[in-house]
Protein backbone atom coordinates (compact mmCIF):
# COMPACT_ATOMS: atom_id res chain seq x y z
CA UNK A 1 0.00 0.00 0.00
CA UNK A 2 1.41 3.40 -0.94
CA UNK A 3 1.91 5.96 1.80
CA UNK A 4 -0.66 8.20 0.13
CA UNK A 5 -3.25 5.47 0.34
CA UNK A 6 -2.47 4.87 3.98
CA UNK A 7 -2.82 8.55 4.67
CA UNK A 8 -6.13 8.71 2.84
CA UNK A 9 -7.37 5.79 4.88
CA UNK A 10 -6.28 7.27 8.16
CA UNK A 11 -7.85 10.57 7.27
CA UNK A 12 -11.17 8.91 6.50
CA UNK A 13 -10.91 6.75 9.55
CA UNK A 14 -10.57 9.78 11.74
CA UNK A 15 -13.81 11.10 10.24
CA UNK A 16 -16.15 8.50 11.71
CA UNK A 17 -14.03 8.21 14.83
CA UNK A 18 -14.27 11.96 15.33
CA UNK A 19 -18.05 11.87 15.65
CA UNK A 20 -19.25 12.63 19.18
CA UNK A 21 -19.36 9.55 21.42
CA UNK A 22 -23.09 9.97 21.92
CA UNK A 23 -23.71 9.96 18.16
CA UNK A 24 -21.70 6.73 17.74
CA UNK A 25 -24.10 5.13 20.23
CA UNK A 26 -27.02 6.40 18.17
CA UNK A 27 -25.61 4.87 14.99
CA UNK A 28 -24.69 1.46 16.41
CA UNK A 29 -27.97 1.21 18.38
CA UNK A 30 -29.74 1.17 15.00
CA UNK A 31 -27.83 -1.88 13.76
CA UNK A 32 -29.32 -5.32 14.43
CA UNK A 33 -28.06 -7.00 17.62
CA UNK A 34 -27.27 -10.05 15.52
CA UNK A 35 -24.57 -7.91 13.84
CA UNK A 36 -22.97 -6.88 17.16
CA UNK A 37 -20.47 -9.74 17.17
CA UNK A 38 -19.31 -8.55 13.74
CA UNK A 39 -19.14 -4.95 15.00
CA UNK A 40 -17.02 -6.10 17.95
CA UNK A 41 -14.44 -7.37 15.48
CA UNK A 42 -14.17 -4.07 13.61
CA UNK A 43 -12.13 -2.18 16.20
CA UNK A 44 -11.81 -1.66 19.96
CA UNK A 45 -13.94 1.47 19.94
CA UNK A 46 -16.88 -0.33 18.29
CA UNK A 47 -16.48 -3.23 20.68
CA UNK A 48 -16.53 -0.97 23.73
CA UNK A 49 -19.83 0.50 22.51
CA UNK A 50 -21.69 -2.69 21.58
CA UNK A 51 -20.66 -4.47 24.78
CA UNK A 52 -21.69 -1.61 27.07
CA UNK A 53 -25.00 -1.79 28.94
CA UNK A 54 -25.83 1.74 27.69
CA UNK A 55 -26.23 0.55 24.10
CA UNK A 56 -29.24 -1.53 25.10
CA UNK A 57 -30.78 1.42 26.97
CA UNK A 58 -30.25 3.51 23.86
CA UNK A 59 -31.87 0.87 21.65
CA UNK A 60 -35.05 1.04 23.73
CA UNK A 61 -35.05 4.85 23.76
CA UNK A 62 -34.79 4.88 19.96
CA UNK A 63 -37.35 2.10 19.54
CA UNK A 64 -34.72 -0.06 17.82
CA UNK A 65 -35.11 -3.13 20.01
CA UNK A 66 -35.54 -6.59 18.49
CA UNK A 67 -37.41 -9.64 19.71
CA UNK A 68 -35.01 -12.59 19.98
CA UNK A 69 -36.03 -16.16 20.72
CA UNK A 70 -33.95 -18.05 23.27
CA UNK A 71 -34.48 -21.76 23.74
CA UNK A 72 -33.48 -23.99 26.67
CA UNK A 73 -32.68 -27.54 25.57
CA UNK A 74 -31.57 -30.49 27.67
CA UNK A 75 -29.09 -32.80 25.98
CA UNK A 76 -29.80 -36.34 27.09
CA UNK A 77 -26.62 -37.68 25.51
CA UNK A 78 -24.49 -35.87 28.02
CA UNK A 79 -23.77 -37.58 31.35
CA UNK A 80 -25.56 -35.00 33.51
CA UNK A 81 -28.30 -34.19 31.00
CA UNK A 82 -27.08 -30.60 30.75
CA UNK A 83 -29.47 -27.78 30.04
CA UNK A 84 -28.06 -25.09 27.80
CA UNK A 85 -29.30 -21.84 26.35
CA UNK A 86 -29.57 -21.42 22.57
CA UNK A 87 -30.51 -18.43 20.43
CA UNK A 88 -32.49 -18.50 17.21
CA UNK A 89 -30.53 -16.42 14.69
CA UNK A 90 -32.01 -15.09 11.48
CA UNK A 91 -29.71 -15.58 8.48
CA UNK A 92 -29.27 -13.23 5.55
CA UNK A 93 -31.17 -15.62 3.24
CA UNK A 94 -34.26 -15.50 5.48
CA UNK A 95 -33.51 -18.89 7.05
CA UNK A 96 -33.05 -19.39 10.78
CA UNK A 97 -30.59 -21.44 12.76
CA UNK A 98 -30.37 -22.40 16.40
CA UNK A 99 -27.01 -21.58 17.97
CA UNK A 100 -25.64 -22.72 21.32
CA UNK A 101 -24.38 -19.81 23.43
CA UNK A 102 -21.15 -21.33 24.65
CA UNK A 103 -20.24 -18.39 26.85
CA UNK A 104 -23.20 -19.16 29.12
CA UNK A 105 -22.87 -22.00 31.63
CA UNK A 106 -25.21 -24.97 32.04
CA UNK A 107 -28.53 -23.96 33.51
CA UNK A 108 -28.94 -25.30 37.06
CA UNK A 109 -30.53 -28.73 37.30
CA UNK A 110 -32.28 -30.26 40.25
CA UNK A 111 -33.78 -33.78 40.13
CA UNK A 112 -37.07 -33.05 38.39
CA UNK A 113 -36.86 -31.51 34.93
CA UNK A 114 -39.63 -29.11 35.75
CA UNK A 115 -38.25 -27.97 39.09
CA UNK A 116 -37.54 -24.49 37.89
CA UNK A 117 -38.90 -21.40 36.28
CA UNK A 118 -37.64 -19.22 33.46
CA UNK A 119 -38.99 -15.73 32.84
CA UNK A 120 -37.97 -13.19 30.21
CA UNK A 121 -38.27 -9.57 31.30
CA UNK A 122 -37.04 -7.05 28.74
CA UNK A 123 -33.45 -7.92 27.82
CA UNK A 124 -32.98 -10.38 30.69
CA UNK A 125 -33.85 -13.97 31.44
CA UNK A 126 -34.41 -14.83 35.08
CA UNK A 127 -33.85 -18.43 36.11
CA UNK A 128 -35.27 -19.81 39.34
CA UNK A 129 -34.03 -23.22 40.37
CA UNK A 130 -33.05 -25.24 43.38
CA UNK A 131 -29.54 -26.29 44.15
CA UNK A 132 -28.54 -29.70 45.46
CA UNK A 133 -28.32 -28.11 48.86
CA UNK A 134 -31.57 -26.86 50.29
CA UNK A 135 -31.56 -23.44 48.77
CA UNK A 136 -32.95 -21.73 45.79
CA UNK A 137 -30.76 -20.28 43.05
CA UNK A 138 -31.79 -17.16 41.17
CA UNK A 139 -29.85 -16.20 38.08
CA UNK A 140 -30.16 -13.19 35.85
CA UNK A 141 -28.88 -13.57 32.30
CA UNK A 142 -28.09 -10.39 30.40
CA UNK A 143 -28.99 -11.23 26.82
CA UNK A 144 -27.12 -8.22 25.47
CA UNK A 145 -23.72 -9.33 26.70
CA UNK A 146 -24.60 -13.01 27.29
CA UNK A 147 -23.33 -12.87 30.84
CA UNK A 148 -24.87 -14.34 33.95
CA UNK A 149 -25.25 -12.90 37.43
CA UNK A 150 -26.19 -14.65 40.66
CA UNK A 151 -28.99 -12.86 42.50
CA UNK A 152 -29.64 -12.88 46.25
CA UNK A 153 -31.46 -15.77 47.88
CA UNK A 154 -35.23 -15.81 48.16
CA UNK A 155 -36.66 -15.10 51.64
CA UNK A 156 -37.99 -18.66 51.83
CA UNK A 157 -36.30 -21.84 50.71
CA UNK A 158 -38.39 -23.14 47.90
CA UNK A 159 -38.35 -25.66 45.11
CA UNK A 160 -39.69 -23.57 42.23
CA UNK A 161 -42.20 -25.01 39.79
CA UNK A 162 -43.37 -22.09 37.70
CA UNK A 163 -42.91 -18.37 37.37
CA UNK A 164 -44.35 -15.47 35.46
CA UNK A 165 -44.17 -11.70 35.49
CA UNK A 166 -46.79 -9.00 36.09
CA UNK A 167 -45.73 -5.36 35.85
CA UNK A 168 -42.07 -6.01 36.58
CA UNK A 169 -42.72 -8.35 39.52
CA UNK A 170 -41.93 -12.02 39.04
CA UNK A 171 -44.19 -14.43 40.91
CA UNK A 172 -42.41 -17.69 41.63
CA UNK A 173 -44.57 -20.60 42.71
CA UNK A 174 -43.15 -23.69 44.29
CA UNK A 175 -43.03 -25.97 47.30
CA UNK A 176 -41.62 -24.85 50.61
CA UNK A 177 -39.80 -27.16 53.03
CA UNK A 178 -43.07 -28.65 54.29
CA UNK A 179 -44.19 -29.42 50.69
CA UNK A 180 -46.81 -26.69 50.89
CA UNK A 181 -47.22 -24.54 47.81
CA UNK A 182 -46.34 -20.92 48.18
CA UNK A 183 -45.41 -17.92 46.14
CA UNK A 184 -42.52 -15.50 46.46
CA UNK A 185 -42.12 -12.26 44.54
CA UNK A 186 -38.97 -10.87 42.92
CA UNK A 187 -39.08 -7.21 41.95
CA UNK A 188 -37.05 -6.70 38.74
CA UNK A 189 -36.87 -2.94 39.22
CA UNK A 190 -35.29 -3.02 42.66
CA UNK A 191 -33.66 -6.43 41.97
CA UNK A 192 -34.86 -7.49 45.43
CA UNK A 193 -37.08 -10.18 46.82
CA UNK A 194 -40.20 -9.08 48.62
CA UNK A 195 -39.99 -10.25 52.21
CA UNK A 196 -43.00 -12.45 52.66
CA UNK A 197 -44.32 -15.62 51.08
CA UNK A 198 -47.88 -15.69 49.75
CA UNK A 199 -49.71 -18.91 50.63
CA UNK A 200 -51.72 -20.82 48.06
CA UNK A 201 -55.05 -22.34 49.03
CA UNK A 202 -55.99 -26.02 48.80
CA UNK A 203 -56.79 -25.83 45.07
CA UNK A 204 -53.58 -23.96 44.42
CA UNK A 205 -51.69 -26.87 45.87
CA UNK A 206 -52.81 -29.01 42.94
CA UNK A 207 -51.54 -26.73 40.18
CA UNK A 208 -49.92 -28.31 37.16
CA UNK A 209 -46.22 -27.58 37.01
CA UNK A 210 -44.96 -25.02 34.55
CA UNK A 211 -48.42 -23.96 33.51
CA UNK A 212 -48.90 -20.28 34.34
CA UNK A 213 -49.75 -17.41 31.99
CA UNK A 214 -50.42 -13.72 32.55
CA UNK A 215 -53.44 -11.97 31.00
CA UNK A 216 -54.84 -8.53 31.84
CA UNK A 217 -52.35 -8.28 34.74
CA UNK A 218 -53.62 -11.45 36.40
CA UNK A 219 -51.91 -14.82 36.59
CA UNK A 220 -53.74 -17.96 35.43
CA UNK A 221 -52.89 -21.51 36.43
CA UNK A 222 -54.60 -24.78 35.79
CA UNK A 223 -55.10 -27.94 37.80
CA UNK A 224 -57.05 -31.03 36.72
CA UNK A 225 -60.39 -29.57 37.74
CA UNK A 226 -60.03 -25.81 37.80
CA UNK A 227 -58.36 -22.76 36.35
CA UNK A 228 -57.12 -20.55 39.14
CA UNK A 229 -56.66 -16.82 38.81
CA UNK A 230 -54.42 -14.71 40.99
CA UNK A 231 -55.06 -10.99 41.10
CA UNK A 232 -52.03 -9.27 42.66
CA UNK A 233 -53.98 -6.03 43.20
CA UNK A 234 -56.50 -7.79 45.42
CA UNK A 235 -54.02 -10.43 46.65
CA UNK A 236 -56.83 -12.89 45.96
CA UNK A 237 -57.27 -16.29 44.32
CA UNK A 238 -60.37 -17.09 42.27
CA UNK A 239 -61.50 -19.74 39.84
CA UNK A 240 -62.50 -19.27 36.20
CA UNK A 241 -65.02 -21.81 34.90
CA UNK A 242 -65.00 -20.60 31.30
CA UNK A 243 -61.25 -20.93 31.01
CA UNK A 244 -61.40 -24.43 32.31
CA UNK A 245 -63.42 -25.70 29.35
CA UNK A 246 -60.10 -26.53 27.72
CA UNK A 247 -57.16 -28.35 29.21
CA UNK A 248 -54.79 -25.62 28.08
CA UNK A 249 -51.12 -26.13 28.65
CA UNK A 250 -47.76 -24.69 27.54
CA UNK A 251 -49.70 -21.61 26.53
CA UNK A 252 -48.75 -18.02 25.80
CA UNK A 253 -50.58 -14.71 25.62
CA UNK A 254 -50.64 -12.18 22.77
CA UNK A 255 -52.72 -9.01 23.20
CA UNK A 256 -54.58 -10.51 26.15
CA UNK A 257 -55.61 -13.58 24.13
CA UNK A 258 -54.34 -16.96 25.33
CA UNK A 259 -53.08 -19.46 22.75
CA UNK A 260 -52.27 -23.10 23.21
CA UNK A 261 -51.69 -25.93 20.81
CA UNK A 262 -53.63 -29.13 21.14
CA UNK A 263 -52.53 -32.03 19.00
CA UNK A 264 -53.70 -34.76 21.34
CA UNK A 265 -57.27 -34.79 20.04
CA UNK A 266 -56.64 -33.28 16.67
CA UNK A 267 -59.48 -35.10 14.98
CA UNK A 268 -61.79 -33.59 17.60
CA UNK A 269 -61.13 -29.94 17.06
CA UNK A 270 -57.46 -29.80 17.89
CA UNK A 271 -54.85 -27.43 16.56
CA UNK A 272 -54.20 -23.89 17.67
CA UNK A 273 -56.84 -22.76 20.14
CA UNK A 274 -57.42 -19.21 21.38
CA UNK A 275 -59.18 -17.88 24.44
CA UNK A 276 -60.29 -14.27 24.33
CA UNK A 277 -60.53 -13.01 27.88
CA UNK A 278 -62.58 -9.88 27.06
CA UNK A 279 -65.21 -11.85 25.09
CA UNK A 280 -64.81 -14.87 27.35
CA UNK A 281 -64.89 -17.32 24.47
CA UNK A 282 -62.75 -20.12 23.06
CA UNK A 283 -62.17 -20.42 19.33
CA UNK A 284 -60.07 -22.41 16.93
CA UNK A 285 -57.48 -20.44 14.97
CA UNK A 286 -58.25 -20.96 11.27
CA UNK A 287 -55.93 -21.46 8.34
CA UNK A 288 -53.47 -23.85 10.02
CA UNK A 289 -55.05 -27.18 9.09
CA UNK A 290 -51.91 -28.30 7.25
CA UNK A 291 -49.96 -28.06 10.51
CA UNK A 292 -51.87 -30.80 12.32
CA UNK A 293 -50.48 -33.90 10.60
CA UNK A 294 -46.97 -32.54 11.23
CA UNK A 295 -47.45 -32.16 14.95
CA UNK A 296 -49.41 -35.28 15.91
CA UNK A 297 -46.41 -37.20 17.16
CA UNK A 298 -45.38 -34.39 19.50
CA UNK A 299 -46.30 -34.88 23.13
CA UNK A 300 -47.00 -31.34 24.22
CA UNK A 301 -46.12 -28.60 21.77
CA UNK A 302 -44.99 -25.34 23.36
CA UNK A 303 -46.09 -22.01 22.10
CA UNK A 304 -44.43 -18.69 22.84
CA UNK A 305 -45.23 -15.14 21.88
CA UNK A 306 -42.59 -13.67 19.61
CA UNK A 307 -43.14 -9.95 19.12
CA UNK A 308 -46.88 -10.29 18.41
CA UNK A 309 -46.44 -13.51 16.43
CA UNK A 310 -46.38 -17.05 17.76
CA UNK A 311 -43.50 -19.50 17.72
CA UNK A 312 -44.64 -23.10 17.94
CA UNK A 313 -42.10 -25.69 19.11
CA UNK A 314 -42.79 -29.39 18.68
CA UNK A 315 -40.94 -32.65 18.33
CA UNK A 316 -41.04 -35.02 15.39
CA UNK A 317 -39.15 -38.29 15.91
CA UNK A 318 -35.80 -37.09 17.28
CA UNK A 319 -36.10 -33.64 15.80
CA UNK A 320 -37.25 -30.35 17.30
CA UNK A 321 -39.10 -28.07 14.92
CA UNK A 322 -40.18 -24.44 15.08
CA UNK A 323 -42.92 -22.73 13.08
CA UNK A 324 -43.54 -19.01 13.20
CA UNK A 325 -47.21 -18.10 12.91
CA UNK A 326 -48.56 -14.61 12.23
CA UNK A 327 -52.06 -13.79 13.48
CA UNK A 328 -54.89 -11.80 11.97
CA UNK A 329 -58.24 -11.05 13.61
CA UNK A 330 -61.00 -10.78 11.02
CA UNK A 331 -64.51 -9.37 11.25
CA UNK A 332 -66.66 -11.26 13.69
CA UNK A 333 -63.64 -12.04 15.83
CA UNK A 334 -62.35 -15.01 13.80
CA UNK A 335 -58.60 -15.45 14.22
CA UNK A 336 -56.56 -16.62 11.24
CA UNK A 337 -53.02 -17.89 11.45
CA UNK A 338 -50.39 -18.09 8.74
CA UNK A 339 -47.14 -20.03 8.90
CA UNK A 340 -44.38 -17.53 8.09
CA UNK A 341 -41.56 -20.05 8.18
CA UNK A 342 -40.80 -23.49 9.54
CA UNK A 343 -37.46 -24.95 10.42
CA UNK A 344 -35.97 -28.10 11.92
CA UNK A 345 -33.84 -26.73 14.75
CA UNK A 346 -31.94 -29.77 16.03
CA UNK A 347 -31.71 -33.52 15.58
CA UNK A 348 -30.65 -35.81 18.42
CA UNK A 349 -31.50 -36.63 21.99
CA UNK A 350 -32.66 -33.19 22.98
CA UNK A 351 -35.49 -32.32 25.31
CA UNK A 352 -37.26 -29.05 24.75
CA UNK A 353 -37.50 -27.18 28.07
CA UNK A 354 -38.55 -23.63 27.38
CA UNK A 355 -38.58 -20.86 24.78
CA UNK A 356 -38.34 -17.20 25.77
CA UNK A 357 -39.01 -13.99 23.89
CA UNK A 358 -36.31 -11.50 24.88
CA UNK A 359 -36.31 -7.87 23.81
CA UNK A 360 -32.81 -6.45 23.21
CA UNK B 1 -49.72 36.88 5.58
CA UNK B 2 -47.23 36.07 2.81
CA UNK B 3 -45.48 39.43 3.20
CA UNK B 4 -45.21 39.22 6.97
CA UNK B 5 -42.85 36.25 6.99
CA UNK B 6 -39.76 37.14 8.95
CA UNK B 7 -36.51 36.44 7.12
CA UNK B 8 -33.24 35.56 8.81
CA UNK B 9 -29.77 35.36 7.31
CA UNK B 10 -27.43 32.55 8.26
CA UNK B 11 -23.74 32.85 7.49
CA UNK B 12 -21.48 29.80 7.32
CA UNK B 13 -17.91 29.53 8.61
CA UNK B 14 -16.65 30.31 5.09
CA UNK B 15 -19.01 33.31 4.76
CA UNK B 16 -21.65 31.80 2.49
CA UNK B 17 -25.00 33.41 3.32
CA UNK B 18 -28.46 31.84 3.26
CA UNK B 19 -31.63 33.84 3.62
CA UNK B 20 -34.33 31.70 5.19
CA UNK B 21 -37.75 32.12 6.75
CA UNK B 22 -37.86 32.16 10.52
CA UNK B 23 -39.93 28.96 10.49
CA UNK B 24 -36.99 27.15 8.86
CA UNK B 25 -34.63 28.32 11.58
CA UNK B 26 -37.03 27.03 14.24
CA UNK B 27 -36.39 23.44 13.05
CA UNK B 28 -33.07 23.80 14.88
CA UNK B 29 -33.32 24.09 18.64
CA UNK B 30 -29.92 25.73 18.80
CA UNK B 31 -30.90 28.40 16.24
CA UNK B 32 -34.33 28.95 17.84
CA UNK B 33 -32.63 29.93 21.08
CA UNK B 34 -30.06 32.02 19.22
CA UNK B 35 -32.74 33.96 17.30
CA UNK B 36 -34.81 34.48 20.44
CA UNK B 37 -31.91 35.60 22.57
CA UNK B 38 -30.28 37.79 19.95
CA UNK B 39 -32.71 39.36 17.47
CA UNK B 40 -30.07 40.36 14.90
CA UNK B 41 -30.92 39.93 11.19
CA UNK B 42 -27.77 37.87 10.51
CA UNK B 43 -26.27 34.97 12.45
CA UNK B 44 -22.84 33.54 11.87
CA UNK B 45 -22.49 29.79 12.42
CA UNK B 46 -18.76 29.31 12.83
CA UNK B 47 -18.87 25.53 13.15
CA UNK B 48 -20.59 24.74 9.84
CA UNK B 49 -19.27 25.22 6.30
CA UNK B 50 -21.32 26.63 3.42
CA UNK B 51 -21.49 23.24 1.69
CA UNK B 52 -22.99 21.59 4.76
CA UNK B 53 -25.16 24.52 5.79
CA UNK B 54 -26.77 24.50 2.31
CA UNK B 55 -27.75 20.86 2.93
CA UNK B 56 -29.09 21.69 6.38
CA UNK B 57 -31.15 24.58 4.98
CA UNK B 58 -32.43 22.38 2.13
CA UNK B 59 -33.55 19.73 4.63
CA UNK B 60 -35.19 22.17 7.03
CA UNK B 61 -37.01 24.07 4.24
CA UNK B 62 -38.46 20.82 2.92
CA UNK B 63 -39.61 19.69 6.33
CA UNK B 64 -41.12 23.04 7.29
CA UNK B 65 -43.16 23.30 4.06
CA UNK B 66 -44.70 19.90 4.59
CA UNK B 67 -45.66 20.57 8.17
CA UNK B 68 -47.32 23.90 7.24
CA UNK B 69 -49.06 22.55 4.12
CA UNK B 70 -49.81 19.18 5.56
CA UNK B 71 -52.81 20.17 7.65
CA UNK B 72 -55.51 17.62 7.12
CA UNK B 73 -54.70 16.99 3.45
CA UNK B 74 -53.62 13.33 3.66
CA UNK B 75 -50.96 10.99 4.86
CA UNK B 76 -49.28 11.15 1.47
CA UNK B 77 -47.34 14.21 2.58
CA UNK B 78 -45.64 11.91 5.10
CA UNK B 79 -44.88 9.37 2.36
CA UNK B 80 -43.64 12.11 0.02
CA UNK B 81 -41.39 13.41 2.75
CA UNK B 82 -39.99 9.94 3.30
CA UNK B 83 -39.29 9.60 -0.42
CA UNK B 84 -37.62 13.00 -0.41
CA UNK B 85 -35.50 11.98 2.62
CA UNK B 86 -34.46 8.75 0.86
CA UNK B 87 -33.35 10.67 -2.23
CA UNK B 88 -31.64 13.30 -0.06
CA UNK B 89 -29.43 10.73 1.69
CA UNK B 90 -28.80 8.47 -1.31
CA UNK B 91 -27.02 11.22 -3.19
CA UNK B 92 -24.62 11.84 -0.33
CA UNK B 93 -21.15 10.39 0.19
CA UNK B 94 -20.16 9.22 3.65
CA UNK B 95 -17.89 12.15 4.45
CA UNK B 96 -20.80 14.56 3.79
CA UNK B 97 -22.98 12.33 6.00
CA UNK B 98 -20.46 12.65 8.85
CA UNK B 99 -20.30 16.43 8.41
CA UNK B 100 -24.10 16.63 8.42
CA UNK B 101 -24.24 14.49 11.55
CA UNK B 102 -21.83 16.85 13.27
CA UNK B 103 -23.85 19.87 12.07
CA UNK B 104 -27.23 18.36 13.06
CA UNK B 105 -25.79 17.44 16.43
CA UNK B 106 -24.40 20.94 16.97
CA UNK B 107 -27.52 22.74 15.69
CA UNK B 108 -29.74 20.26 17.54
CA UNK B 109 -31.95 19.15 14.64
CA UNK B 110 -33.08 15.77 15.93
CA UNK B 111 -34.92 14.54 12.82
CA UNK B 112 -31.93 15.25 10.57
CA UNK B 113 -29.57 13.62 13.06
CA UNK B 114 -31.80 10.52 13.18
CA UNK B 115 -31.92 10.34 9.39
CA UNK B 116 -28.15 10.56 9.05
CA UNK B 117 -27.41 8.07 11.86
CA UNK B 118 -29.81 5.63 10.20
CA UNK B 119 -27.94 6.10 6.92
CA UNK B 120 -24.62 5.10 8.51
CA UNK B 121 -26.36 2.18 10.28
CA UNK B 122 -27.76 1.01 6.92
CA UNK B 123 -24.31 1.21 5.33
CA UNK B 124 -22.93 -0.95 8.16
CA UNK B 125 -25.80 -3.44 7.89
CA UNK B 126 -25.20 -3.86 4.16
CA UNK B 127 -21.61 -5.06 4.78
CA UNK B 128 -21.07 -8.81 4.80
CA UNK B 129 -18.37 -8.96 7.46
CA UNK B 130 -16.12 -6.90 9.74
CA UNK B 131 -13.48 -6.50 7.03
CA UNK B 132 -15.99 -4.94 4.68
CA UNK B 133 -17.18 -2.60 7.47
CA UNK B 134 -13.58 -1.48 8.04
CA UNK B 135 -13.05 -0.94 4.33
CA UNK B 136 -16.33 0.92 3.81
CA UNK B 137 -15.93 3.20 6.81
CA UNK B 138 -12.16 3.50 6.42
CA UNK B 139 -11.40 2.11 9.85
CA UNK B 140 -7.97 0.73 10.63
CA UNK B 141 -8.16 -2.18 13.07
CA UNK B 142 -6.35 -1.63 16.36
CA UNK B 143 -6.49 -5.31 17.34
CA UNK B 144 -3.50 -7.57 17.46
CA UNK B 145 -4.06 -11.00 15.88
CA UNK B 146 -4.33 -12.52 19.38
CA UNK B 147 -6.87 -9.95 20.52
CA UNK B 148 -8.96 -10.47 17.40
CA UNK B 149 -8.97 -14.22 17.96
CA UNK B 150 -10.13 -13.60 21.54
CA UNK B 151 -13.04 -11.40 20.41
CA UNK B 152 -13.95 -14.01 17.81
CA UNK B 153 -14.05 -16.64 20.55
CA UNK B 154 -16.26 -14.49 22.78
CA UNK B 155 -18.75 -14.13 19.97
CA UNK B 156 -18.54 -17.65 18.66
CA UNK B 157 -22.33 -18.04 18.86
CA UNK B 158 -22.83 -15.59 16.04
CA UNK B 159 -20.49 -17.11 13.50
CA UNK B 160 -20.74 -20.34 11.54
Amino acid sequence: MSSQKIMAKEEQSSLIMLLPHDVMFDILARVSRFDYPTLSLVCKHFRSIVTSPEIFTRRSLLGCTEHCLYVVLANEDEPVCSKRLYILCPKANGEHRLVLIRSLPDMPTYISETAMGYVAVGSRIYVFSRSNKHDMITLSIDCGSHTVQLLPNAPVTMSPRMADVIKGRIYVIGYDCGWERGMVVFNTETQMWEPRMIKLDKEGNKCIDGCAVVMTDKMYMRNPSKTLVYDPKEIKWETDEMMNLHKWRNACVVDDVLYYYNCEFYNMGGGLIAYDQTQRCWREVKGLEALLPETTSSMWPHIVSHGGKLALFYTKRNEIWCEEISLETRQGGEIWGKVEWRKRLVTGNFLFMKALDVVV
Amino acid sequence: MENEKKMITLKSSDDVTFEVEEAVVLESQFLSHLVQDCPAPEHKIKEVTGKILSKVVEYCEKHVVVVVDGGDSSSSSGDDLKKWDDKFIKEMDLSTVYDLIAAANYLNIQALLDLMCQRVADVITACKDHKEIRETLGIVSDYTAEEEAEVLKENEWAFD
